[in-house]
């Protein structure tokens, strides 16, 4: 079921096109620190839009996208180590989370794990893992010539070479505009995917998952399927991950991570694709800002800053920022047309 | 002609309470059936069950020849039931064409769904309406826009537990009128307490009571039931 | 017949630890339903308070009822000033006790900082056959585990409190139009769910040390423990630490501690696809 745009998401596209020029425009003036800090925001932003999709248009909260975060990173790393070639590995980093989620979902979600559940249950299958991979320092533990080393990561990864010339490797500006672009069109496909049936689906599901399933809906295959997309999409930021700092290590699944992407989605808002990608900025510049303080203080700062949110400002920022903007383009109108007391919506009731 | 719908021994209990009790109940294509009943007779329960949200104690459902004792809601509703809850069962969060739209999807290509919308809100003369979300409705018109899911999945057994509850005279007189309509494609079981609409639809009535059928017969049959009387209608029968 | 005797201890001894550690949650989250990410920190502040007991010279025992008293107040304190106002949120209080638990982690690790300290106690070993050899405090924690447990049961079985407290948690509109505060309930509930952690941590610091992260594989071994349990919080705590403790217990043996914790995390997993209400639910099931 197709709709116009209404005005607010012409704007919003406007705006947003205006930033992503600016963003484009970026390595013209900074140096490649400021777009190495930018690009690791940019990876982090389309994991949290993998969980902020899931919770805000499904009602589904899994706090175990890290899981394939971290399976997306290793997976590239392992392959490419083991083969020189990155774009096979980068399809890996895409492919072996989506299985990982397919078996995981299948097991929770046909299980009738829902809500509350579901969310300790992936927080839970996070914690393993990165136990798991921690546990790996055994230099006889490898796969291919690659070894797991454990707490330590597997460092020196091979950049990204270029698909159809793989003598070009990618630097840190043609990474930049890689994971920009990637965030771009993630963005652009959880859009279509909302316009479509599934999407439209999926949201039924949050409103009202019985009465969907009355209407001929099988519940359970359209979130295991939107679970194993998710996957991928965690998967993808796990592999950019991977080509950004050319290293992965298990601090990727802790719980700390897993508990980043929950803020960062909390921050900006899960009602919106934006307010993930919002919230990831703000406090991703915050904690690295604050990093350079200590560890503690990090974990000090992101635990008020859930008590707050929770508390506070429960519906993130996008749509505090919507709601100002809708006031101020509404308040913009009457006064550009004072004679008119009331306005009239499409289907000419008074409002 | 075998029963579109059949229920065989169908038992479910509640730890100590037994709230449907060994029913055999049975219903043809196309008919038009009302069941009635005092609270806590086990209507709803009894649609709960045919809808596969909840799971019987004992008991087998055969619908269209098929056993669907087993089955998920979802495989139910494909087979053709449709079923509008006693609470209003919408999408709040979505607009009433949407709620609407998602219905038909489910059984129409693009274009057959988009037409199927259309039909559904000129018949409940909800087209004015089309863009509101269904959770700022008025309790009437959110029973309408359940309503219309059903008529939208073209089922072939209609379950309507208490379509009118909350509905004012003139609204209540266009459900009767839809459901006559309806009746024409399709199979309605309609649960009911307003006896001036029982009268007005003159179907086949069942009475339920206490997880039983205490009695089933054409409207003034059960009228001059005496047990049926006794135990439901008591001053209201007049 | 030796090697079966040290075989059984560990497995017994697996699943006391999974009792010490979920008995705290068992009480908070099967108890009142409140979702408590911050548990695994209540008991990393257990430990710390044994530290503290060490530090200040006190017999272990004391230490130990030193940090059952001080998590039991800080449990209070922390229901009077952030869960109260949390009550039927259930994502809400996920969320804002996992802002706890970042909290806590960061203020121990700026204040006390990151690393591991240990705390000793003088208990010997007792010699099992002429090869192997039980060490004493690890049978004490097998006691703890099970008393603590059996104390909850008896608690809120066969005391008035405790049927009092079932009460509220059952319904509490009803209970308080009876003139029960319920209020008073459920943060005295929450403070005895807290001071046991605050007794896990404890007894654990001997054996694993205190370290600002200690908290995170416990809390996750506990809610795993409790949602497994399912709907009877105490029996659940027993029959999932029996499972998972012997799941652990041979799996550690046979292979590693990590196939130990990834085997449990995996039966979990799988129990729960065919039990989702977990091994002591009561709903779901016509009878």
């Amino acid at each position: 079921m197709t709709s116009k745009l209404s005005t607010i998401e012409i704007a919003t596209l406007i705006l947003l096109a205006l930033a992503s020029v600016a963003i484009l425009a970026v390595p013209q003036f900074a140096g490649l620190s400021l777009q190495l800090d930018l690009s690791i925001i940019f990876v982090y932003a389309i994991l949290a839009l993998s969980m902020g999709f899931m919770w805000g248009q499904v009602g589904m909260m899994s706090f175990g996208q890290t899981v394939f975060f971290g399976i997306g990173g290793y997976s590239y790393a392992i392959f490419a180590l083991n083969t020189g070639d990155t774009t096979t590995a980068m399809l890996l980093a895409v492919l072996l989370p989506m299985i990982v989620a397919a078996l995981l979902g299948y097991f929770i979600i046909y299980g009738g794990i829902n809500d509350i559940y579901f969310a300790v249950i992936t927080m839970v299958a996070t914690i393993a893992l990165e136990k798991a991979v921690r546990a790996t320092s055994d230099p006889r533990i490898k796969i291919g010539d690659v070894k797991l080393q454990g707490q330590n990561g597997i460092s020196a990864l091979p950049d990204l070479k270029v698909p159809w010339n793989p003598s070009e490797t990618l630097f840190v500006t043609e990474v930049y505009y890689l994971i920009f672009i990637a965030m771009l069109l993630v963005t652009a496909g959880y859009s279509l995917l909302l316009r479509a049936r599934i999407g439209r689906v999926l949201v039924g599901i949050r409103e009202n998952e019985q009465r969907v399933a009355l209407l001929g809906y099988d519940p359970r295959r359209y979130k295991l399927l939107i679970f194993i997309i998710s996957g991928g999409v965690a998967g993808l930021a796990g592999g950019l991950y991977a080509v950004w700092g050319n290293f992965v290590a298990p601090e990727m699944m802790n719980l700390n991570s897993s508990a980043s992407v929950v803020i960062n989605v909390l921050v900006g808002g899960k009602a919106s694709l934006l307010g993930p990608l919002v919230g990831t900025g703000i406090v991703q510049s915050l904690t690295s800002w604050l990093g350079s303080a200590g560890v503690g203080q990090v974990n000090l700062v992101l635990g008020l800053i859930l008590i707050a949110a929770v508390q506070i400002f429960p519906q993130g920022v996008v749509p505090m920022i919507s709601a100002i903007c809708k006031w101020c383009l509404g308040h913009l109108a009457s006064v550009a047309q004072p004679s008119r007391r009331t306005s009239t919506s499409m289907t000419g009731e008074k409002q | 002609m075998t029963a579109l719908l059949e229920t065989r021994e169908l038992t479910r209990r509640f730890g100590g309470v037994t709230a449907i009790d060994n029913v055999n109940f049975a219903v043809d294509h196309k008919e038009l059936r009302c069941l009635i009943g005092s609270n806590g007779a086990g209507k709803s329960t009894f649609f709960k069950m045919l809808t596969a949200q909840m799971p019987p104690s004992s008991g087998r459902i055969i619908f269209d020849n098929r056993d669907i004792t087993d089955l998920e809601p979802s495989e139910i509703s494909r087979l053709g039931i449709g079923i509008k809850n006693q609470v209003p069962d919408v999408l709040d969060g979505m607009s009433v064409e949407e709620n609407i739209w998602l219905a038909a999807r489910s059984r129409a290509g693009k274009d057959g769904a988009l037409s199927v919308v259309e039909d559904t809100l000129a018949l409940l003369d909800l087209k004015t309406r089309r863009k509101e979300l269904v959770g700022n409705l008025a309790h009437g018109q959110r029973q309408w826009v359940e309503f219309g899911m059903v008529i939208a999945l073209a089922p072939k057994l209609a379950l309507l537990d208490e379509p009118t509850a909350g509905m004012t005279a003139a609204e209540t007189t266009r459900t009767a009128e839809l459901i006559a309509e309806l009746n024409k494609t399709m199979a309605v079981i309609v649960v009911e307490h307003d006896m001036h609409f029982i009268r007005r639809l003159n179907a086949f009535v069942t009475v339920f009571h206490q997880g039983c059928i205490l009695a089933e017969g054409p409207m003034h049959k059960i009228m001059e039931n005496e047990e049926v009387k006794n135990v439901y209608l008591g001053r209201d029968a007049a | 017949m030796y090697d079966a005797i040290i075989f059984l201890y560990q497995v017994v001894f697996s699943i006391s630890l999974f009792i010490l550690i979920s008995t705290g949650l068992a009480v908070i989250f099967g108890m009142m339903k409140v979702i408590n990410l911050a548990q695994g920190e209540f008991i990393m502040l257990g430990a710390y308070f044994a530290l503290l007991g060490e530090v200040m010279g006190l017999p272990f025992i004391l230490s130990a009822l030193l940090a059952m008293i001080g998590v039991g107040l800080f449990g209070v304190l922390v229901e009077r000033l952030l869960i109260r106002f949390l009550y039927g949120r259930l994502t809400d209080t996920l969320l804002a006790t996992w802002g706890l638990s970042l909290l806590m982690i960061g203020a121990v690790t700026t204040f006390l900082g990151p690393q591991v300290a240990g705390v000793s106690v003088e208990t010997g070993r007792i010699a099992v056959g002429e090869l192997y050899s039980v060490s004493v405090y690890n049978l004490y924690i097998i006691l703890v585990a099970f008393a603590a447990l059996a104390s909850c049961w008896a608690l809120w079985r066969y005391t008035r409190f405790g049927m009092i407290a079932r009460a509220v948690m059952a319904n509490p509109g009803m209970t308080s139009a009876l003139g029960v505060d319920c209020h008073k309930y459920y943060m005295l509930t929450f403070g005895i769910g807290s001071a046991l952690s605050g007794l896990a941590g404890a007894m654990l610091a001997p054996i694993v040390g205190t370290q600002p992260t200690m908290g995170g594989l416990y809390v996750a071994q506990a809610f795993v423990s409790v949602i497994t349990g399912g709907e009877l919080p105490f029996l659940g705590t027993l029959l999932a630490g029996g499972l998972f403790g012997t799941t652990n217990g041979v799996l550690s043996y046979a292979y590693s501690q990590v196939i130990g914790e990834i085997g449990v995390f995996l039966i979990a997993i799988v129990l729960l696809r065919f039990l989702p209400h977990g091994m002591t639910s009561q709903k779901g099931r016509a009878q």
